[in-house]
């Protein structure tokens, strides 16, 4: 492992200050939430920084507030405040639940949601070291390797599948992330935070080395809405999802008036489904347009060798997941 | 009632409280002044030449004591550079070659764990690639690349003796059994059944992994403090490698932190005492748990079976069994010779051919798996009983039984079968998940079936159990054993056999932990052997005590011999009315003072007769036999293929259980691990690396992965010659879940899989491939 300098910024200047400082000195840098990804990927050399800024002294990045234009959680939120919080849990479901099945308690307690959204693939190509695209190197091993768990959907050059499950959920809510860098700061709306390989290789959302993602406005939810987050995995706990649903439908009177729906586990960045959504507006929800709405989910996937079982898998799991909120 | 007061109860275990309240000895927690750190320079290669090591920069960092590479190991005088149980095959650090990525090619020694990693990146190594070998199949066939070029059996175990250097081949061991006349049968059968069944290369996951402390003490002794199940073995290894008298080393084990199998025969132990001896200072390496992958696997496997069926009743089986070692043979011989003559079955079956083939190939070696092997083709055979119970439309449970080995019948070997409750082993089964009850209730996504499966595995043999017990003036004792701790229950067990037969309190034995200079020879803790072999050889040992307390007092009692009773630590006339003597009165009548100890030795050393290498077969191959039941009811959603097991039984012929709750505890524990094992358990690799080498890509079950409604049986059919009647438990859990998991699975969805793990990606695509009919998504391809 190699040897490395760590900060513990007060404020968030001093903390995109510091970031600017070192990369214009020609150093690595790395920013750690809750370190529970992080320093497993500098022990393994995935990544290897010259400074460490640890962001757990920004008290100004804690705390779930409510206020008239809805919600704001500090990016240093932690799953388990997220999956117990009342408000989240009544108003925003899906969050709750999304933030519930991550990993394990313990990971839970020191996971923060900033870094939950920003963790890097799990590939195991990408973890073991293969010099793949996401490592720097010039292929995706998974293309004719062990896939299992790779893309159906949005595949290409890179394989991977964005492996959050908080990131479905906050894109199912239309979160908007606030994101601070040195010289600016901006808001982006959390569907438009991810970018697909095709567009960029070397990483999954729009932040820039000296950016971070401070915090995450919810909107308030519209009368009738209701949410959740389902995740299949191949053991009950402790694992990412094979594949995961995270929707968001507001029904009045039996007719579905807004619909959300993201998937987790089947492409490179949450894949949002719009097409779906349009299916599902203004209409009756009954067994009948579940089942268009899992074919439509679908509609375009294609498998590798070893992952086409997750395209029935996510038709299903879309199924019965608006049946169960239509219900 | 029982005669026994102590035997049969189910006492707590002696260790709980202090392993509950952290206030146990590991390896790990031992501390020590001057100790140095190892870390190890690993190959990046499946198979490659060595052509250079520069490691003059690593030597210069501060903080590193050592250096040391395996060329220089084998330029050592006196030093044997190869180890290992069944063949001297493996190195203790990479000589010339390297044979799997993760074999040992550097060893750092510094002042700390981090300082001796950081000094292996200084170290660089050229490598010169070789051809590579990686499925087992490949591996076995004539031509293919060589992983050793020559076989050094290492001559430790009698029953191996026939082992010998064959002709060059990555086949380093067959075994053969030949009984009547197969292509007979094959030639009159009704119906014939081909099938082949694999089993991925899996790892122990012991909570513990690996760890090894050596210091010279004042006399330049070796010491050795290891996590290991088998001490008296790594005392003769070291003692082989390093040129040393026996009892110039001293080998230690305290409480193990699970062993599996893992932890058999020497594996860091030889490194680390040639470490500690080169540095002059105490040395210790802990693995990571990515090392624990590279460090010992369960042999993955190939199974084919074709079986001959003639008005409803097998007249023969075909097996051949390709078990996949890895680059070193570790004890895959014994494996494979010990499974191989159970492949066909614990069943009356006339004509049996088996090969059983022990297979090098260029991925981390593998070794003992709780079962030994015996798994593996278990599930190959309660597979096909139920594929072929189904064709022929005959319920499987009934088909089991009508070929089931009864008491005095001979197994496949010719050995006849005693103490063999598998029939009541099946017949517990079957009641309990309620075999001729109403079919479970299934909806419109997710579909229950049930399934059962049976098994019979045999206790290693030979091997030998050597105990010395200790009774003190006022009646506490002593037991001097090398059977390890490691979780299954050994002290609690040990100490009931002696107080059992000493006639005093549970409270008052005290288990002396491992220490070779202290405690006897025992073969290893393993094999589901200690409750037998060693609790024999406590029992014969506390018996001698028993002679010598009751010569005293007859002739104080002026009573017969036979008339005295040993109980409540008192020794009295039986019947009397008279409190007879405490142990206190008998050593002084004894030996005038207080202070004495009376001590009783003994080794228990049960005979077997080799099986024959041309035709597998013995009059006596093993000393006992374990049968095992399992019976499982799952639920598959049809349209995820996720398996929940909803029900789930393991049943086992224990003998009588010395104390029932531990053996509830090894079905269950045991029938967990192999849960895993069913369900989700799977080394994967690409180009001979390691894909998922972490507890969160290697996935293996949590807790909520159990079945909903899990339970144990005991089935206690007593051995004659048995502690009290007892056997062994220790992996009698583990045989039989596979099979009947995947016999549920197939009940409930008319999907057969034949391949390990059951993943819910196989279930689909078998589903698909059954019934592709339109409205179910297809699987394309
Ligand atoms: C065993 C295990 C199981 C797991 N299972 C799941 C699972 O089921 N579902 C799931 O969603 N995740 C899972 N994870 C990932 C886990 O959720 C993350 O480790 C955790 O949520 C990350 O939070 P953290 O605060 O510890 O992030 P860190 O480890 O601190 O950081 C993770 C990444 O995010 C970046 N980052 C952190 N904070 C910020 C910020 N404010 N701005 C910009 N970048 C930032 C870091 O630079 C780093 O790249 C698992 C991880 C492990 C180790």
């Amino acid at each position: 492992m190699k040897s490395f300098s760590n900060v513990n910024p007060k404020t968030l200047q001093e903390t995109v200050f510091l970031l600017k400082e070192a990369l214009q000195g020609g150093e690595s840098v790395a920013v750690a939430g809750g370190g529970s990804d992080l320093l497993g990927m500098i022990k393994e050399e995935r990544v290897a920084p010259d400074v460490l800024v640890n962001l757990k002294n920004l008290e100004s990045l804690r705390g779930i507030e409510e206020s008239t234009d809805g919600v704001r959680i500090g990016g240093l939120v932690t799953m388990d405040e997220l999956s117990r919080h009342p408000l989240i849990r009544s108003r925003y479901t899906v969050l709750a639940e999304a933030a519930g099945s991550v990993a394990t308690p313990q990971i839970r307690n020191v996971g923060t949601v900033a870094g939950n959204v920003c963790q890097r693939p799990w590939c195991w190509y990408y973890r073991e070291g293969f010099p793949c695209f996401k490592n720097g190197g010039d292929r995706c091993f998974s293309i004719v390797g062990e896939n299992q768990f790779n893309a159906i959907l949005g595949g290409g050059p890179s394989f991977i599948v964005h492996p959050s499950d908080t990131a479905p959920a906050l894109m199912a809510l239309e979160a908007r992330f606030r994101i601070v860098g040195p010289d600016q700061e901006r808001w982006v709306p959390a569907l438009e935070f991810f970018i697909l390989p095709e567009e960029d290789v070397s990483r999954e959302n729009v932040l820039g080395q000296d950016e971070i993602l401070a915090e995450i406005q919810l909107p308030q939810v519209e009368a009738g809405t209701q949410s959740t987050y389902e995740k299949v995995m191949d053991r009950e706990a402790w694992t990412h999802a094979v594949v995961s649903v995270a929707m968001s439908l507001q029904i009045r009177g039996g007719i579905c008036r807004k619909a959300r729906v993201v998937l987790g586990g089947v492409a490179p960045i949450p894949w949002h489904l719009p097409g779906v959504e349009q299916m599902l507006e203004g209409n009756r929800v009954a067994a009948e347009l579940a089942g268009r709405a899992g074919k439509a989910a679908v509609a375009g996937a294609g498998g590798l060798s070893n992952n086409a079982y997750k395209i029935p898998l996510t038709e299903a799991l879309v199924r019965r997941t608006v049946l169960s909120l239509g219900a | 009632m029982s005669k026994t007061k102590i035997v049969g109860q189910s006492v707590h275990r002696k260790d709980a409280a202090r392993k509950v309240t952290g206030r146990i000895l590991h390896v790990g927690n031992i501390e020590m002044p001057g100790l140095l750190q190892v870390a190890v320079l690993r190959s990046p290669y499946p198979h490659a030449r060595i052509i250079g090591i520069q490691k003059s920069r690593a030597e210069a960092m501060e903080g590193v004591v050592l250096v040391l590479t395996g060329a220089e190991i084998a330029a050592m005088p006196d030093v044997d550079p190869y180890f290992g149980p069944a063949f001297k095959d493996q190195p203790i650090l990479a000589i010339d070659r390297v044979l799997h990525v993760g074999d040992p090619v550097v060893a750092v020694v510094a002042v700390d764990r981090r300082r001796a990693e950081d000094a292996l990146e200084l170290i660089e190594v050229d490598y010169e690639p070789l051809p590579v070998v990686l499925d087992v199949l490949e591996a076995a066939k004539s031509g293919s690349p060589l992983v050793h070029q020559e076989f050094k059996p290492a001559g430790v175990f009698a029953d191996l003796d026939h082992m010998e250097a064959g002709e060059k081949s990555n086949v380093c061991y067959h075994f053969k059994l030949r009984t009547g006349d197969v292509e007979a049968a094959f030639r009159e059968a009704d119906r014939i059944f081909e099938d082949t069944f694999t089993s991925p290369p899996a790892q122990h996951m012991p909570m513990e992994p690996h760890v090894t402390l050596v210091y010279l003490d004042e006399d330049e002794k070796v010491n050795v403090w290891t996590a290991t199940q088998s001490p008296s073995f790594v005392r003769t290894q070291l003692s082989t490698t390093l040129g040393l008298p026996m009892n110039r080393i001293r080998v230690r084990v305290p409480y193990l932190g699970g062993g599996y199998g893992a932890k058999l025969y020497g594996k860091l132990e030889p490194l680390v005492a040639l470490l500690a001896l080169e540095t002059r200072r105490p040395v210790r390496y802990a693995l990571s748990r990515e090392e624990e992958f590279q460090t010992i696997t369960k042999h993955g496997a190939v199974a084919r079976l074709k079986t001959a069926v003639k008005d409803g009743v097998i007249t023969g089986r075909r097996c051949e069994v390709f078990f996949d070692t890895g680059a070193y043979a570790d004890i895959g011989p014994r494996i494979v010779h010990k499974s191989g003559y159970t492949s066909a079955g614990p069943y009356r079956i006339p004509n049996v051919r088996i090969d059983s083939f022990c297979v090098y190939t260029n991925k981390p070696p593998a070794g003992a798996f709780r079962g030994f092997g015996v798994p593996q083709v278990i599930w190959a055979y309660e597979s096909q009983m139920d594929i072929i119970s189904r064709e022929l439309d005959i319920d499987p449970v009934q088909f089991r039984m009508h070929h089931a080995l009864e008491e005095g019948e001979p197994f496949a070997t010719g050995t006849p079968v005693h103490s063999f409750g598998l029939k009541e082993s099946l017949e517990q089964a079957a009641e309990a998940i309620e075999w001729s009850g109403p079919r479970p209730q299934n909806n419109a996504t997710k579909v229950r079936g049930k399934g059962i499966a049976s098994g019979v595995k045999a206790v290693l043999t030979p091997s030998i159990s050597g105990a010395v017990v200790m009774m003190n003036s006022d009646g506490s004792v002593n037991v001097l054993s090398s059977t390890v701790e490691m979780g299954q229950g050994s002290d609690t067990v040990l100490a009931q056999i002696a107080a059992e037969e000493l006639g005093v309190c549970f409270d008052q034995v005290h288990l002396v932990q491992p220490d070779t200079d202290v405690t006897p020879y025992d073969t290893i803790t393993a094999g589901s052997r200690s409750t037998y072999h060693m609790g024999n050889a406590v029992r014969m040992a506390s018996m001698k005590i028993k002679a010598q307390l009751f010569g005293v007092a007859a002739r104080a009692l002026e009573a017969n011999l036979e008339d005295l009773v040993a109980r409540d630590g008192r020794i009295f006339v039986s019947g009397s009315q008279e409190s007879g003597m405490s142990m206190r009165d008998v050593f002084l009548a004894k030996f005038g003072s207080l202070g004495t100890t009376i001590i009783g030795e003994a080794i228990f050393e049960p005979r077997a007769i080799p099986t024959d290498p041309e035709t597998g077969r013995s009059e006596k191959c093993t000393e006992y036999w374990f049968p095992s039941a399992s019976a499982a009811e799952v639920e598959v959603d049809l349209e995820t293929g996720q398996v929940k097991v909803v029900k789930f039984l393991s049943v086992g012929d224990t003998g009588t259980a010395i104390n029932p709750r531990h053996c509830h505890q090894q079905l269950l524990g045991a029938a967990i691990t192999q849960l895993g094992m069913t369900l989700f358990e799977e080394m994967v690799f690409e180009e001979g690396q390691l894909l998922n080498g972490s507890l969160l890509d290697y996935q293996i079950p949590s807790v909520k992965d159990l079945p909903e409604h899990f339970e144990s049986i005991l089935v206690e059919v007593p051995h004659e010659t048995g502690p009290f009647g007892a056997k062994g438990v220790g992996e009698t859990g583990t045989l039989t879940v596979s099979p009947a998991i995947a016999n549920a699975i197939e009940d409930a969805t008319g999907v057969r899989i034949r391949d390990l793990p059951i993943t819910p990606e196989k279930i689909l695509r078998g589903l698909a491939e059954k019934d592709p009919k339109p409205g179910r998504a297809e699987v394309p391809q």
